[in-house]
């Protein structure tokens, strides 16, 4: 036992530091505001606000009780700091950019500024806290009675102890007014406390030290080494059959949602953050202070197990065993310990809450009622300041309330949990209201109306055990005995852990309600801009309210609410920072008049700052199309993107459709090449041959007259050939290029068959060869010119008598008339043409499998494209031996015109 | 990809490999498990921590 007067001393020497601590970090930071009080490790200090009294001592009985359930308090939020940048992130950085005071305000400023919500999420903020609160003085005023008790420490904790309320009130008077002067001493535009910050940090140390001190004696002196801890360890704490199962899952995850949603975490998670690598630092070190929380919870669980006489509160472990063994010192460090951890939650807690009543719930009221003096100008600020005081009173003696009335019941051991999953309800408004555009006020306030009354059902009442509200026949047999209505097995559902089970139904309902109701509502313009603010966090913070909300407002009147609200010094210092000269007609600009609406929100909260400035805003526009526009970037960039993909493609396909027309080209191009050089090598043959033979003439003047006459004769043949060849070609050109227009006339195709007959005739006997003539159709018409057809005749039959090599050489002519179609075919009984050279044939310059035989190499193919104008086939047709030519030609029996 | 790593191993049906009546130097496998999880988890953020930031000034502001 220790003496009673020395551990008041002791609290009160620590109290005192913690002021001292707490007054010079508020003189530090206002003289140098980003100095080591905005230090990332200060920040991580804060945060570990989340050990409350109920880690200090609680951890040790919950895992005295139920094995490694404990842990899952501290997994859950070692995930979520781990993967900061999934969630925190944004969370904090929309918090500071938009000066969020609290999570109330944050979650009503997102859903257009609604008043509804922001006193809806500070109310269910009140009933969650207030019980824990309760927790935190109930375990300070029993470890103060443990360690205080005379007949020893071990009979205190075995006996159940009548709560001492007078120590319970005088700690709370003693936490209220540090809370107040702490916490609420300015009304800051980001709503800082460096004071509080500081203490709270000290107090981090001093608990963390503590609980480490505990540990290590315990291992090492009592037990010696870290195995013999486990040697005599419970079932549970070494191969642990059913910890991990739904429970498991369901306590991790609501361990992650409260670090983010108690209102204490979110004060000094996100409100009292400053900078992005605080929350850096913080990923890491925040889990690093829980895991060497927890490394020693087990064995002094298991030591308090083994060692004191059976019975002995397990939550007092951390105390009761120093006591035990008369290592006072050690006591009065664990008592300090756990003293520090309950203060510093009940002091945030308070102040994050006040912050939440004055700004949510009475400042609307007194605004609406016109409770709010606004004779003078200061006379509206130590009201707000008087409300926030009142809060923090009014909390603090809640919580007091809850314990005096629920007294030393196990109904405030389970709370802690309760409370999780109490919190856990702001989760869908919060993280969808980060993340998803389209959610309504509508949603969120369904969603927690529904949520937030489920818990009440299913968890936080049945917790009294029928002690308050609702009776123990309603928990056991449901509400007029409606067997599925029971509130711990709701809808049936039976067998399964009622904390899991109130987990499930009302975070369920509160997500379905807030996904389903925007399909059925749209956002105000307002709702829609802010909602836009903060999920686009990032890519906006620049953009400022001025493109999309138009207002005018003189600026004398909004000088008047501003010295109102933030007092005459303040608002005159807002004022002259402006510029603004102080005429009344000046109109203020929108830029001013955001400006004013932020600081009025840090005092007043968002919704009322909104409702204050709008009531001297004689205009208000949000620009639907400015709204659009920002609303509709990410779409439009997503469209634009889209629409570069698309033309990408098409630019692909045009510059394959280029390449090929530039293939196509280069073959043209290379096909001209060649006929140039073959024209130019068939050019060259004869007149290389007249070129020598006149040399030959010249020079030799004594030449005999018959050889003179020889040789002339070669020079007009050749020239003969030349001109042919040229002709030729220049045929070739026109009808392929169509540029002749040709006499049309309708004309018997045999008259040009004959006339072509009638031509070679000559040839033939000249070159020994039979032309014969079969099967002389009737009369038809083909349209055309007849001159061109004989002509195309002409090269048939000759080609046929030129490359004819048989012993007895034959070309037979033959026509036929069948349906419409004229048929000419021309026969010859020389050498066959090969499969291969079937189209060949017909190409400029080709020649066939002759080489003995010299031609031009035109006459087929100005053959075709004189068959192919007049708008038939010319084909070689298959036989036996020798070639056989086949003209088909379209042809009507009678002439419209007459035969000519 | 951190955090999903750490529930996938701290979850079912991962964790009740481990939760075995087994001893690893002394201590019951279980506690091992779950403690060298989470410490390999925190030291991971913390090298993520340092890639991730040099801290930028600009984004300190005062207050």
């Amino acid at each position: 036992m220790l003496p009673t007067d020395l551990v008041i001393f002791v609290c009160l020497g620590y109290v005192a530091i913690l002021f001292a601590v707490a007054f010079a970090g508020d003189r530090r930071a206002r003289r140098d505001p980003s100095g080591w009080l905005s230090s990332p490790l200060v920040y991580t200090l804060s945060i570990s606000i989340y050990c409350t009294s109920w880690t200090f001592f609680g951890a040790v009985g919950s895992a005295a009780r139920n094995g490694f359930e404990f842990l899952t308090i501290y997994l859950g939020p070692t995930v979520v700091f781990v993967g900061w940048w999934v969630f925190l992130r944004k969370l904090v950085t929309v918090g500071r950019v938009y000066h969020t005071t609290s999570i109330a305000d944050l979650i009503s400023a997102r859903f257009g500024k609604d008043p509804t919500l922001g006193a809806l999420v500070t109310i269910m903020a009140m009933v969650v806290t207030a019980p824990y609160i309760a927790l935190q003085l109930q375990a300070l005023t029993s470890s103060f009675q443990v360690i205080t008790f005379h007949a020893g420490a071990v009979t205190a904790a075995n006996t159940s102890l009548e709560p001492d309320f007078t120590t319970a009130f005088w700690l709370a008077v003693g936490l209220c007014v540090f809370s107040i002067i702490f916490g609420v001493r300015n009304i800051d535009v980001n709503e800082r406390h460096h004071g509080v910050i500081a203490a709270i940090a000290v107090e981090a140390v001093i608990k963390f030290i503590a609980l480490l001190v505990v540990g290590l004696w315990v291992v090492f002196a009592i037990q010696g080494s870290p195995a013999a801890v486990f040697e005599n360890a419970p079932d549970n704490l070494v191969a642990p059959d059913d910890t991990f199962g739904l429970r498991w899952i369901t306590l991790c995850f609501l361990a992650g949602a409260a670090v983010i949603c108690l209102p204490r975490q979110f004060q000094v998670t996100v409100v009292e953050n400053s900078s992005e690598s605080q929350i850096r630092t913080a990923s890491w070190l925040f889990p690093l202070y829980l895991f060497l929380i927890c490394l020693f919870i087990i064995p002094i669980a298991v030591t308090g197990l083994t060692q004191l006489p059976e019975g002995s509160n397990p939550d007092l472990f951390v105390l009761t065993l120093p006591l035990n063994a008369d290592q006072d010192m050690i006591a009065l460090l664990a008592f300090l310990g756990g003293f520090s951890s309950a203060t510093s939650m009940v002091i945030v807690s308070s102040i994050a809450l006040s912050t939440m009543i004055s700004n949510h719930l009475v400042m609307p009221l007194a605004l609406r009622f016109s409770i709010a003096p606004a004779a003078s100008p200061d006379a509206m600020r130590s009201f707000i300041l008087g409300v926030r005081r009142a809060s923090i009173v009014f909390i603090v003696f809640l919580g007091f309330l809850y314990f005096f009335l629920s007294g030393a019941s196990d109904a405030l051991a389970a709370i802690g949990l309760i409370s999780f999953c109490g919190v856990a309800q702001f989760l869908p408004s919060l993280v969808g209201g980060l993340f998803w555009r389209n959610a309504t006020h509508g949603g969120a306030l369904a969603g927690l109306v529904a949520g937030f009354t489920l818990w009440g059902y299913t968890l936080f009442l049945p917790s009294f055990g029928g002690a308050f509200l609702m009776p123990e026949s309603v928990i056991l047999h449901g509400p007029w005995g409606i067997d599925w209505l029971k509130p711990q097995a709701l809808f049936g559902l039976e067998g399964v852990d009622p904390l899991v089970q109130a987990t499930f139904w009302s975070l369920f309902v509160n997500a379905a309600l807030f996904v389903c109701v925007p399909m059925f509502s749209e956002p105000t313009p307002l709702a829609r801009y802010q909602s836009r603010l903060f999920v686009d966090v990032f890519r906006h913070q620049a953009d400022s309210e001025l493109s999309v909300m138009r207002r005018t407002a003189r600026i004398a009147d909004l000088k008047h609410i501003a010295n109102r609200v933030l007092g005459a010094q303040e608002a005159f210092a807002l004022f002259a920072t402006k510029g603004i000269p102080g005429r009344r007609s000046v109109i203020a600009s929108d830029e001013l008049i955001s400006e004013v609406e932020q600081r009025l929100a840090a005092n007043v909260g968002a919704a009322t700052a909104r409702t204050l400035v709008s009531s001297v805003v004689t205009r208000e526009t949000i620009s639907v199309e400015e709204l659009k526009r920002l609303a509709d970037e990410t779409e439009q960039i997503r469209a634009y993107s889209a629409e570069l993909e698309r033309k990408s493609r098409q630019v692909e396909v045009t510059a394959a459709e280029l390449a090929r027309a530039n293939d196509q080209l280069r073959q043209i191009d290379l096909q001209k090449d060649e006929f140039l050089s073959q024209v130019s090598h068939e050019v060259r043959t004869p007149m290389s041959s007249i070129r020598s033979f006149s040399d030959i003439l010249l020079s030799d003047p004594q030449l005999d007259p018959e050889r003179k006459q020889r040789f002339l004769r070669i020079i007009q043949n050749e020239s003969i050939r030349l001109t042919k060849l040229l002709d030729g070609i220049l045929d070739l050109n026109q009808l392929e290029n169509g540029d002749v227009e040709w006499e049309v006339e309708y004309f018997d195709p045999n008259s040009a068959l004959d006339q072509a007959i009638e031509s070679c005739e000559a040839l033939a006997s000249a070159a020994g060869v039979k032309l014969t003539r079969k099967g002389k159709v009737p009369r038809c018409r083909v349209s055309g010119n007849r001159d061109k057809l004989a002509q195309a005749f002409i090269n048939l039959i000759s080609n046929g008598i030129k490359y004819n090599t048989s012993a007895n050489p034959i070309v037979t002519v033959s026509t036929s008339l069948r349906r419409g179609v004229y048929e000419a075919c021309v026969a010859d009984n020389g050498p066959s043409i090969p499969e291969s050279e079937r189209e060949r044939i017909f190409v400029r310059f080709a020649r066939g499998p002759m080489p003995r035989k010299v031609g031009a190499g035109l006459g087929l193919a100005i053959s075709r494209q004189i068959v192919e104008r007049l708008g038939g086939k010319l084909a070689l047709a298959d036989s036996k031996s020798g070639a056989q030519f086949v003209i088909t030609l379209p042809a009507t029996n009678r002439s419209p015109r007459g035969d000519r | 990809m951190l955090p999903f790593i750490a529930i996938i191993l701290l979850f079912p049906p991962i964790i009740l490999i481990f939760s075995k009546p087994v001893a690893l130097f002394g201590l019951p496998l279980i506690v091992v498990y779950l403690f060298a999880v989470w410490a390999v988890v925190i030291a991971a953020a913390f090298l993520l921590s340092l890639r991730l930031g040099k801290p930028d000034p600009a984004d300190n502001e005062p207050g």
